[in-house]
């Protein structure tokens, strides 16, 4: 069919760059969006998205969050022993934010961009590279499913525990989707709770 | 432990109890009286008719309460946030976290210059319940307000109204309009209509709006298969004439790049306006007219050309991958401009060169192109060809090209004499020359780049092997020639064109002398000895019908035959009724019937694409039904005999001759949802070398995208040739008559005259209405037709296998039938037709015809 025209590109960049700050700041604290103005940053967005800059956009847009991203990975990785789970959780919820307000930018972008292409919207794009580079970092993956399995057991235990936290984690793997959930919490709880009950019948079995 | 009793006693819940009381108690209401309900719908209707006056007058109209001001292109609006928010961008603005969101005063700011202060205005009523009064010159600025808004629903208004009244003098308005900004689905539409009203009328009512396209969009539209445009002469003369008027429009735009160097004196750029007109104008008749008469065309031209045939010499760069080899065509396809360029030139341009021939006094500024030569020392890198990868290949046409860049030398060194004749035949008109340095000079004088983009598009449209020039007729073929030779371009192309059409001719004939007459099939794999072999049960799909000419007028000669299936040959005539929902339905029946698929398993299209054998008078073979008994072998048929000719490939040993070219095909761009029916369109660059190695056989097919060469010997299966491409149009369709038939004119290729039929049915849709069915129809060519040419041949075959795919291109849709995927269906035996009933419905021509009449594009290729 025919071909979209593309026009001057000097407008990128200076369209990018006060857009690459706004959401730098976003990230930096949702807080910080009190003091921008959605009407100017939408209006940079569509109009790149407008003049067929949409590829561009989102290649830039990839690359700013994919390095956010993995600013958090690490200082979540850093995080020492018990309050792994915390800064995990905090950090998500901060993220989480920061999206669903970049996504409101973008909008444009979303409807318009993303239908003709195989890219995918802002917001799917946001949770895939949370999963990709967060939870299934090599230092964060495991240390994920033990932790949270180390919860269940001390509660039931007995011992007190955060539940909040913890529903508050699992709900974000299953915001990642059904097969994150699965892998990282599922399986290995019904593993590790049928090797437990097997032990424990054993010991019955052995009382009686 | 509790699970077991529930389903015997169910407990009584709640929701139960309510949801079984529910439907007991209107019944009761009924009973009394059935006016409260709706008379309940009456009041609610009415209070809702009422809030919807109240928003629109006090909200919108008068702003009363009004909680938020919105500035939007210099003007105020006293709005409700409430109602705002039925926008996403509005919600999103006022909900989130944003400055905005407790502003009392929001300015929108809107960079495209689509939208203006009425579309804002109509865009926020529609807000308010205001349904939105479109018309030519503000739909596509409400469009694009509401697509910054974010209003889905107003966008498709607008859309809908756009494509309704999208017509010749709108069109380039809306093009440009969807081409050049992004407003996402809604602007695809608008593109994807454009494109269709496009190919449907871009070779007639919108062809003086072709050279103001972009370059992408007028490459991908004169290569498209789905084109309208009577035959490839004409496809060709519509490019060039784009190209002419595409070169002159963008000097008018880029007045700067336009003044020639030292040379070219002042008055140039005025003249360029002027002359622009003129060269359009001209150029048509030029290309209708004469070969010879190519004065006042180069007059015009050396003013709007110089700097597009340095790019287009430079661009070859691209294009081929021998870029020391295309340095020198740079330097040969160079343009002497300068004596035309005297002031005197513009005043008198116009009386005199008009009707301007060779003879006039003043046309002795005749076409100024000239080679440079470079001498025979250097002659490897001068040819024509275009330059090759493989230089052994390359060498051993030395001596050819020694020939040619003699010719040329003496040419060009003949300067003013010009009247040099070579045995191409090529410099048979005078062509006078001022010396080749100025042209030169020229080459370093404009800075290249600027017309890089548009000239490599028309290069590639000219040598990209997307204009099917094998297809032309040979007098067309000399005319093209000249015509690109006249602006430089290499004429490469069209030589291949040439060599295509001769070996085709020569395949055609030889395989139709290899042919069985009685069953269709190469005569080694011919089975007519066990001809009705497999006839039983594959003839469930067909359809046979018989039309008997004579009885057309009368419109009602219309007999269905149901094909016998018990294998007697001469099958009674019987009506039957079509049941083309049945095993025909979608796509299964063409060609084959594997891949049949059961009616239920699949949504019923809206197109029934039936294989319908059609009978267009039976003067010539009384025995219809026993042809109709071959058509049920047409099936097996149609696949044996395309693995038949696969297998000649391997076997026929063609004399040994000294040369087998070797094509090769770059592939270029593909166009968005061309490839699949493009095959030859979209395939490009062609140099053919001169081989000396006979032992390249079998190149790739056509159609594969990855091809990157065909090889063209006596063994080239017909699938590698190009298709051909026809258009016919059919004038008030909409007035045929039940049954009738409508003929395109017939035309030739590969050894057969081919047309396209319509035909008008009452009785094929489910749903009683009336429809029209699209047919194709062959029959060997005969030497003492009406159309005989010169390069005319005779296919003898009764019945040919070919792939074929029908299009009527227009704004609402691009209807395809048939699909050059398929393998090949062996077409009936004349004058019977291959084709679709339930093509189109009548209901629909309204928005498929233009100027009252069907388009359809037919392309065609034996297999």
């Amino acid at each position: 069919m025919n071909f979209r025209v593309a026009s001057d590109p000097e407008y990128f960049d200076k369209n990018w760059n006060i857009l690459k700050h706004a959401i730098r700041e976003i990230f930096k604290c949702n807080d910080n969006a009190r003091h921008l103005s959605f009407g100017e940053l939408h209006r940079h967005a569509y109009y790149m998205v407008l003049h067929n800059f949409g590829e561009k956009l989102y290649s830039k847009l990839v690359a700013t969050m994919t390095s956010h991203v993995k600013e958090i990975a690490k200082s979540v990785e850093a995080s020492e022993g018990s309050s792994f789970l915390e800064e995990l959780n905090t950090k998500w919820n901060d993220y989480y934010k920061a999206l669903e307000i970049i996504r409101d930018i973008l909008m444009y972008m979303d409807r318009t961009y993303i239908p003709s292409t195989k890219n995918k919207p802002v917001y799917e794009l946001g949770l895939n590279l949370w999963r990709e580079n967060v939870i299934y970092s090599n230092q964060i993956r495991n240390r994920l499913s033990n932790t949270l399995l180390e919860f269940v057991f001390k509660e039931r235990a007995g011992e007190d525990v955060n539940r909040e936290l913890i529903r508050n984690v699992t709900k974000m793997l299953i915001d990642l989707g059904p097969s994150v959930y699965e892998q990282v919490f599922e399986t290995p709880f019904l593993q590790v709770l049928a090797e437990s009950y097997k032990a424990e019948s054993h010991k019955y079995i052995e009382f009686v | 432990m509790e699970n077991p009793q529930y389903p015997n006693n169910p407990p009584p819940s709640p929701y139960n109890q309510r949801s079984a009381s529910i439907p007991k108690q209107p019944p009761s209401h009924h009973s009394d009286n059935n006016d409260p309900t709706t008379a309940e719908l009456r009041a609610l209707d009415c209070n809702l008719a009422s809030l919807c006056e109240h928003v629109q007058i006090e909200g919108f109209n008068s702003g009363s309460f009004s909680d938020i001001v919105v500035n939007a292109m210099g003007s105020t609006y006293h709005l409700h946030r409430l109602i705002l928010s039925r926008s996403s961008y509005f919600r999103n603005m006022l909900h989130g976290p944003w400055k905005e969101a407790s502003a009392a005063i929001v300015t929108l700011q809107i960079d495209d210059n689509n939208v203006n202060d009425e579309a804002i205005a109509i865009a926020l009523a529609y807000l308010y319940g205001n349904h939105p009064k479109l018309n030519d010159n503000n739909a596509f600025r409400v469009l694009a307000a509401a697509s910054f808004l974010d209003l889905q629903d107003l966008c498709a208004i607008c859309t809908d109204f756009i494509i309704s009244e999208l017509w010749t003098s709108n069109f380039l308005a809306y093009q440009v309009f969807a081409e050049n900004q992004d407003y996402g689905i809604h602007g695809e539409r608008v593109r994807t209509a454009c494109w269709g009203y496009l190919c449907q009328s871009g070779g007639m009512e919108l062809r003086e709006v072709l050279p103001k396209l972009s370059s992408h969009t007028l490459h991908a539209l004169l290569t498209s298969n789905d084109l309208w445009i009577p035959c490839e002469e004409k496809r060709f003369e519509l490019a060039f004439h784009t190209f002419l008027a595409k070169s002159a429009h963008c000097k008018v735009e880029h007045p700067a790049h336009g003044i020639p160097g030292s040379e070219s004196g002042t008055g140039i750029h005025s003249d360029n306006t002027k002359g622009k007109g003129i060269a359009d104008g001209c150029t048509n008749k030029m290309l209708e007219t004469d070969l010879g008469k190519m004065s006042l065309k180069s007059d015009l031209k050396d003013t709007s050309m110089p700097n597009l045939l340095v790019e287009l010499g430079d661009s070859e760069g691209d294009f081929n991958s021998d870029i020391c080899d295309s340095n020198q065509r740079v330097q040969l396809a160079s343009y002497d401009i300068s004596p035309n360029l005297n002031p005197s030139y513009p005043s008198d341009m116009e009386g005199p060169s008009l009707g301007n021939s060779l003879s006039d006094p003043d046309g002795v500024r005749t076409s100024c192109y000239v080679e440079v030569p470079l001498g025979a020392g250097t002659t490897t890198g001068v040819g024509i060809e275009g330059p090759s990868e493989e230089g052994s290949c390359y060498h051993s046409d030395n001596n050819n090209r020694l020939v040619r860049d003699q010719s040329r030398d003496s040419f060009s060194s003949s300067s003013c004499s010009g009247l040099t004749s070579s045995e191409w035949g090529r410099y048979g008109t005078p062509l006078l020359s001022w010396g080749g340095h100025v042209g030169r000079r020229q080459v370093k004088a404009h800075p290249r780049g600027n017309y890089r983009d548009e000239d490599d598009v028309f290069i590639n449209i000219f040598e990209g092997g997307s204009l099917l020039y094998c297809n032309m007729s040979f007098d067309a073929l000399l005319n093209v020639r000249k015509q690109l030779e006249e602006i430089g371009f290499p004429c490469k192309a069209v030589n291949d064109g040439l060599w295509l059409q001769m070996l085709l001719s020569q395949r055609v004939q030889e395989i139709a002398a290899d042919t069985c007459r009685v069953c269709s099939l190469m005569t080694m794999s011919c089975t007519c000895h066990r001809q009705f072999a497999f006839l039983h049960g594959s003839t469930t799909g067909s359809y046979i019908q018989e039309h008997n000419h004579n009885n057309m007028p009368g419109g009602g000669g219309n007999i269905y035959v149901a094909e016998s299936s018990t294998g007697e040959r001469n099958g009674s005539f019987r009506p039957v009724r079509v049941h083309v929902r049945g095993a025909i339905d979608g796509l299964a029946g063409i060609g084959r019937g594997t891949t049949f698929v059961p009616a239920a398993a699949s949504p019923p299209t809206r197109f029934v694409f039936s294989r319908v054998p059609f009978g267009v008078g039976n003067r010539n073979y009384p025995q219809s039904a026993a042809n109709d008994d071959s058509e049920a072998r047409a099936d097996h048929n149609g696949d044996l005999s395309g693995d038949g000719l696969t297998a000649l490939v391997g076997l026929s040993q063609g004399g040994n001759y000294g040369t087998n070219i070797h094509t090769e095909l770059t592939q270029r761009e593909q166009e968005m949802g061309l490839q699949s029916t493009a095959g030859g369109a979209s395939t490009g660059g062609i140099p053919v070398q001169l081989l000396e190695t006979p032992e390249h056989t079998i190149g790739i097919e056509w159609e594969n995208d990855n091809s990157s060469s065909i090889s063209l010997d006596l063994k080239t299966p017909l699938s590698h040739f190009p298709p051909f491409r026809f258009g016919v149009s059919f004038e008030e369709v909409h007035r045929l008559g039940d049954g009738q038939v409508k003929h395109s004119p017939e035309v030739f290729y590969a050894g057969s005259l081919w047309k396209v039929s319509i035909q008008a049915f009452n009785d094929e849709d489910p749903q009683g209405r009336r429809t029209l069915g699209l047919f194709l129809h062959r029959r060997k060519a005969e030497i003492t037709d009406v159309h005989r040419k010169v390069h005319m041949y005779v296919d003898s075959r009764e019945k040919v296998t070919a792939r074929y795919q029908l299009t009527c291109p227009s704004k609402r849709e691009m209807l395809v039938f048939g699909s050059f995927k398929q393998t090949g269906t062996l077409l009936p035996k004349a004058p019977k037709g291959w084709g679709w009933r339930t093509a189109l419905l009548f209901d629909e021509l309204a928005d498929l015809l233009q100027n009252g009449a069907l388009r359809v594009i037919a392309v065609v290729q034996l297999v």
